[in-house]
């Protein structure tokens, strides 16, 4: 698996390419969606496509020199990420719908998740401790409208 | 005596009820996040943004700046016992803290690190109080050349003189500074890369990337990291914390030399607390007559780089205040929480607002007694939260940030923001790019794509203009020189202070 990257740095390959991709991404996409007008009267699209250019010349330069020196992968903590992500997406999807107070039992329940080092009791125990001290922090301390439990039936 | 008044004018509005309290709220929350590895200003400040939105403009700024330097206090504990720094800044406190606390020493160097602290954010303090008013007035003279060039300067030091590849930095200012096009055009109505999503007319939010960036991404890189050593409690005892006769004569003048370059490299844009702290530690090493002492729990290796964070700290307020340029990260999101109030920093700040201004300043002599305070003899508390297990702690942090963002407009848009620059954040966490510059970039764009706008309106085009005025040629040629070192180091593949840690450890 990714032999092509024997003896060269994956890494800054990696970077670099992302870079290119979204510097000519941008540079495209503004210089069609908007006028670029010229240089005493700076249309809308030209601040953005000059800067697109730059962030691909940019990978060029970052990509380039690691095609001859070798270097390591990135390894990426997948459960954590997986598992962090996964909690603040569902939060965002629940909160409305359900109220603060179940989205912060959800999101504690899975972020937990990440490391598996607290049990069932302590995460209902931190997530209680954490829906209150919210709830009290924000809706009558702060007086911020939001709403602790939703009915959806 | 015209810093008379002003002290006087700061005086009666740091000493309000309502300052003291915020003050004292910010440096416990900002020694609390200093203490506890994981958690940093930064992600605090932002943290606390959509709560400052409700309260007084003077008592936000007070609260955020007291997080900010507060947390440069703590950082240093956890470096100290557990060789862990709490923040960035205080990884050089590992280098003679630790081994000093494995010699029975811990006490004395918890104590000496807070009155380095105290001394060099009292230096800072007093640099920053003579030189805002010198410099907010050569600032009034500033058109949009002037203003372009310092803005360049500033986002190509920080990019360039951070712990990361120079090029890389580059990268990430001009990705920020494309984040921060998304949004309404502020000279022609029309709406910049929104794809079709009415929520990013209004540009993506300065607190959900700051979030993702410092608080999630954090938060998914430390969750397998961060191990909690052990901590002997009963060690520190007041007894111990008495620095002898030795301890002090050999503090006092690396405590001063700290001060000065923390001083210096805060004032200057883009440098921040990190490198002070560790050039300060690579002249004590120099200067020293006996320089093997040092990693094996020199006194001096401590309260120098201490004072010179502290002292940076405070220094770095003169660009943020007076010219309205931040230097770090933490600056952008002060000047965010000011901006959202309705107050745009200038040099026009110190005569329209001056109970604010100096107000702040003030309140940073306050903080830093309340500190002194909160330290000293509160000490025993600090180093019992270091036991509260990191497993519990960052459920927290998530929750905190995504009911923090939530609440700023009730919108769950932002919270999707939230997560996908927290897992961009990680990526480029993987991929060695530094997430600082983004930031500052993001902040300073607009600003400077309207004034590059306005210079070459009025030039007719003419890119002279930034060459022909003396101040913003001057400039232009700092970040030419900057820019070229840059590269010149990333095809050798090395920053400054990787090279310089590399000696001194």
């Amino acid at each position: 698996m990714m032999n092509w990257l024997h003896g060269k740095d994956g890494r800054d390959l990696i970077a670099g390419g992302l870079l290119i991709v979204i510097g000519i991404f941008c540079a495209i996409y503004a210089s069609q969606h908007y006028p670029l007008g010229d240089v005493s009267r700076m249309g809308p699209g030209m601040f953005p496509t000059v800067l697109g250019y730059v962030l691909a010349g940019l990978g060029v330069l970052i990509a380039l020199p690691a095609w001859f020196r070798s270097g390591s992968l990135p390894k990426p903590e997948y459960k954590p990420l997986f598992f962090v992500l996964l909690g603040t997406l569902v939060f965002a999807l629940t909160v409305e719908r359900i109220g603060v107070v179940p989205a912060i039992f959800l999101l504690t329940g899975l972020a937990v998740l990440a490391d598996n080092k607290l049990g069932i009791i302590g995460t209902l125990v931190l997530a209680a401790a954490l829906s209150a001290a919210s709830v009290l922090i924000f809706l009558y301390g702060l007086g911020i409208p939001i709403y602790p439990f939703v009915w959806p039936f | 005596m015209e810093l008379l008044d002003y002290f006087i004018i700061g005086m009666e509005s740091a000493l309000s009820l309502s300052n003291l309290w915020y003050c004292f709220l910010g440096v416990l929350l900002g020694t609390l996040v200093g203490v506890l590895p994981g958690i940093g200003a930064l992600a605090t400040i932002a943290l606390l943004l959509p709560v400052t939105f409700h309260l007084d403009p003077t008592n936000a700024i007070v609260m955020l700046a007291g997080v900010y330097y507060g947390s440069t206090y703590g950082g240093s504990t956890a470096s100290i016992l557990l060789n862990l720094p709490g923040t960035p800044s205080s990884a050089v406190a590992c280098l003679d803290g630790y081994p000093m606390a494995q010699s029975g020493r811990a006490g004395v160097a918890l104590f000496m690190t807070t009155i380095a602290s105290f001394f060099g954010a009292t230096v800072g303090i007093i640099i920053l109080m003579l030189f805002s008013p010198v410099i907010a007035e050569v600032a009034l003279k500033f058109g949009a050349p002037e203003y372009f060039a310092m803005m360049l300067l500033g986002l190509v030091a920080a990019s360039t003189i951070s712990s990361g590849a120079p090029i890389k930095g580059i990268a990430m200012v001009v990705l920020g500074v494309l984040i921060g096009v998304i949004g309404t055009d502020v000279n022609s109505g029309m709406a910049r890369f929104s794809f079709g999503f009415p929520e990013l007319t209004d540009g993506i939010s300065l607190v959900a990337i700051a979030m993702g960036l410092f608080g999630i991404a954090e938060v998914i890189a430390s969750v397998n990291r961060i191990r909690r050593g052990q901590v002997d409690r009963k060690s520190i005892t007041f007894r111990s914390m008495i620095p002898t006769r030795d301890d002090w004569r050999r503090s006092w003048m690396p405590m001063i030399r700290g001060s000065a370059i923390g001083s210096f490299f805060g004032a200057l844009p883009g440098t921040g607390g990190t490198i002070a702290s560790f050039m300060s530690y690579a002249v004590e090493k120099k200067v020293a007559k006996d320089p093997s002492r040092f990693g094996k729990g020199a006194v001096e290796g401590i309260t120098g780089p201490e004072s010179s964070n502290n002292a940076c700290d405070q220094t770095a307020f003169i660009p943020t205040l007076t010219l309205g340029i931040p230097g770090t990260v933490s600056m952008a999101l002060m000047l965010g929480a000011l901006m959202i109030h309705g107050i745009s920093p200038g040099p026009q700040l110190m005569t329209e607002k001056p109970d604010l201004f100096w107000g702040l300043i003030m309140s940073f002599w306050i903080g830093n007694i309340m500190l002194l305070v909160l330290n000293i003899p509160l000490i025993g508390v600090w180093v019992r939260l270091l036991a509260v297990p990191y497993h519990m702690l960052y459920p927290a942090v998530l929750v905190l940030v995504c009911i923090g963002v939530f609440s700023i407009n009730n919108s769950t848009f932002d919270v999707w923001v939230v997560a996908i620059f927290g897992a961009m954040g990680y990526a480029m966490r993987l991929l060695d790019f530094p997430p600082a510059p983004l930031l500052l970039g993001y902040v300073l764009g607009p600003l400077m794509e309207e004034n590059v706008r306005r210079a070459l309106l009025i030039s007719r085009g003419d890119f002279m203009v930034f060459l022909e005025r003396p101040i913003s040629a001057t400039f232009i040629g700092i970040t030419v020189v900057l820019l070229v070192w840059a590269f010149y180091a990333s095809m050798r593949g090395k920053s400054v202070v990787t090279a310089m840690t590399e000696r001194s450890s």
